[in-house]
């Protein structure tokens, strides 16, 4: 699978933990309302509405609450499959994370707990 | 002027980055996206004396972070760093106590118009973990009452649903409430009636990346009373605030006596050290308490801390910093509207929180111009309160406006939607 395409998967699955697995509504309950934008390189972004802790993959980029910029899609699979600190990428600027905190913050926390179930660092 | 480089602060974040969590951890560190735009802020710093510090690449900054509220009389103040380095020759941590501990009690008591008795310990969720305990244990209640996005420390209790390693079981006895809300603190009150041990708050919301909000004329008034009648013990968590409203406490400030007052940061200009300080019937509460730790009956802060809080009198530090914010808000504030955007000023001036509006209410723009401001000697955080100290002079003022107007030009170029004419 193009790396591109694994990006899409993981958000996806990321989105649906936050809407459907117990521990993953818990934390999305603290998104705030508005849009998250995930970017990786010029052509892969990744528009997603979040009403009341629930999340929406959506189309339009414009107005966005936060912004979650990877470098490039290597660097956005490295972080997201956990090959790569987001503290290191962040400090060396693979990974800006722009706008209202809380929702970067948030939706960190939901991707690291969709990269640990995925590799059974926690059971489902 | 010629923004700063980093070179040296980033060579050092890689052999950080090697030994320690995250490289630089918590809320000095570079999560959540504390530091962005990266780039713009220092990320080691030198030396600090008055209200400047130097970082490793030599940069100067104006510290409007205070190191997030301990610097209340400028960095290295020669009378309270004299009297700890006194204390330093003749002990610290002993296995006998100094009796400038006693000292250090009688000051806070003469300071703080709550305190009858000080308990003292290292940070500030030392003691707001202590106060919630002994609330407990005073009227063997379970539930306590916080508001809702409150900081009171991180120890598990304090900590929100889904935080790492925090379990259901160690928040389950928590009731939020929502700040300045009198009706719906007093319904919740009223469904656990007989339940709730405490009432523990800051004196007005402080939340992070969010307008601070003061409370209504007679909330805590309503608040204290309600508390009263219900046999609830009022906690103020005054870690942050205290010291720099009022110095006899925050709840003075707003009229009130809390039970129990949490006191940390400013209490001895950055030497490591907090206090519980409270009602005297709460004393024997306390005393039946099993808290404690290493360092808590150490010296040297405590010999700092009266040095500290006897020159913040001396100064009337408190007045002497809302003025200094005052000036500081209202030039920012100008800086923004000559320039036809919007700067939301909130809270009181000695912790004064700003904001560069935006439509969406993103605070993107408002981080481009914070770091742009950092990035040439001003330091602010775009997502905490900001504070003022006693040595900011009116020359540190003008340098800050003209760099917030220098940065808010190239904010405007980039984000043309801020602007309000």
């Amino acid at each position: 699978m193009d790396v591109k395409d694994r990006i899409r998967e993981r958000i996806a699955k990321t989105v649906e933990t936050a809407n459907a697995d117990p521990e993953g509504k818990k934390i999305a309950a603290k998104l705030p309302d508005g849009k998250l934008v995930v970017e990786a390189g010029e052509d892969l972004v990744i528009p997603i509405l979040v009403r009341g802790g629930t999340l929406t993959l959506a189309d339009d980029p414009s107005h966005p609450k936060a912004v979650c910029r990877f470098s490039d899609a290597g660097a956005a699979w490295a972080v997201l499959s956990g090959t790569l600190s987001p503290y290191a990428a962040t400090v060396h600027r693979q990974l800006d994370q722009q706008g209202l905190s809380p929702m970067n913050e948030t939706f960190e926390k939901l991707w690291t707990l969709v990269r640990k179930r995925d590799s059974d660092l926690r059971e489902v | 002027m010629e923004p700063y480089s980093y070179d040296k602060s980033f060579e050092l974040y890689d052999r950080a980055e090697k030994v320690i969590p995250c490289g630089i951890y918590g809320h000095l560190g570079v999560g959540r996206s504390r530091l962005n735009p990266m780039g713009c802020y220092p990320l080691f710093s030198e030396r600090a004396e008055g209200t400047y510090i130097w970082d490793v690449d030599g940069n100067r900054f104006i510290d409007y972070a205070c190191a997030y509220g301990p610097n209340v009389l400028g960095y290295g103040d020669p009378d309270v760093d004299a009297a700890a380095l006194a204390q330093l020759k003749k002990g610290n941590c002993t296995t006998v106590v100094s009796p400038v501990m006693i000292e250090c009690a009688e000051e806070l008591i003469k300071t703080v118009n709550c305190a009858d008795w000080a308990f003292f310990a290292k940070n500030g969720g030392d003691v707001t973990t202590l106060a919630v305990m002994a609330a407990r244990h005073a009227t063997g209640r379970k539930k306590i009452v916080m508001m809702k996005s409150c900081y009171h420390g991180v120890a598990q209790w304090c900590q929100s649903p889904g935080t790492p390693g925090v379990l259901d079981e160690e928040i389950s006895s928590n009731l939020y409430a929502t700040f300045n809300d009198f009706d719906g603190l007093k319904e919740l009150v009223e469904a656990h009636d007989g339940e709730i041990a405490c009432v523990i708050s800051m004196p007005y919301s402080h939340v992070s990346h969010y307008d601070n909000i003061l409370p209504a004329e007679d909330y805590w008034k309503k608040v204290r009373k309600l508390c009263d009648e219900k046999g609830i013990l009022l906690i103020i968590d005054d870690v942050r605030a205290g010291f720099r409203m009022d110095l006899a406490g925050s709840d003075h400030y707003f009229g009130i006596k809390a039970d129990m007052l949490c006191l940390g940061k400013a209490i001895a200009n950055g030497w490591n050290m907090s206090a519980l300080v409270g009602a005297a019937r709460l004393k024997p509460v306390i005393e039946e308490m099993n808290y404690t730790g290493s360092y808590w009956l150490s010296a040297v802060p405590f010999a700092a801390s009266v040095a500290a809080l006897r020159k913040m009198r001396a100064l009337d530090a408190a007045r002497r910093m809302q003025e200094i914010g005052a000036k500081l808000t209202e030039g920012l504030r100008q800086v923004a509207e000559a320039n036809g955007a919007l700067l939301s000023v909130t809270g009181l001036p000695s912790l004064f929180k700003i904001i560069l509006k935006d439509p969406d209410g993103s605070l993107i723009p408002h981080q481009r111009w914070i770091g742009e401001m950092v990035r040439r000697g001003v330091y602010i955080s775009h997502f905490h309160n900001m504070f003022t100290n006693v040595m900011i002079t009116d020359e540190d003022l003008r340098y800050t406006f003209d760099v917030a107007d220098e940065a808010l030009k190239i904010t405007l170029k980039e984000h043309p939607e801020i602007r309000t004419v």
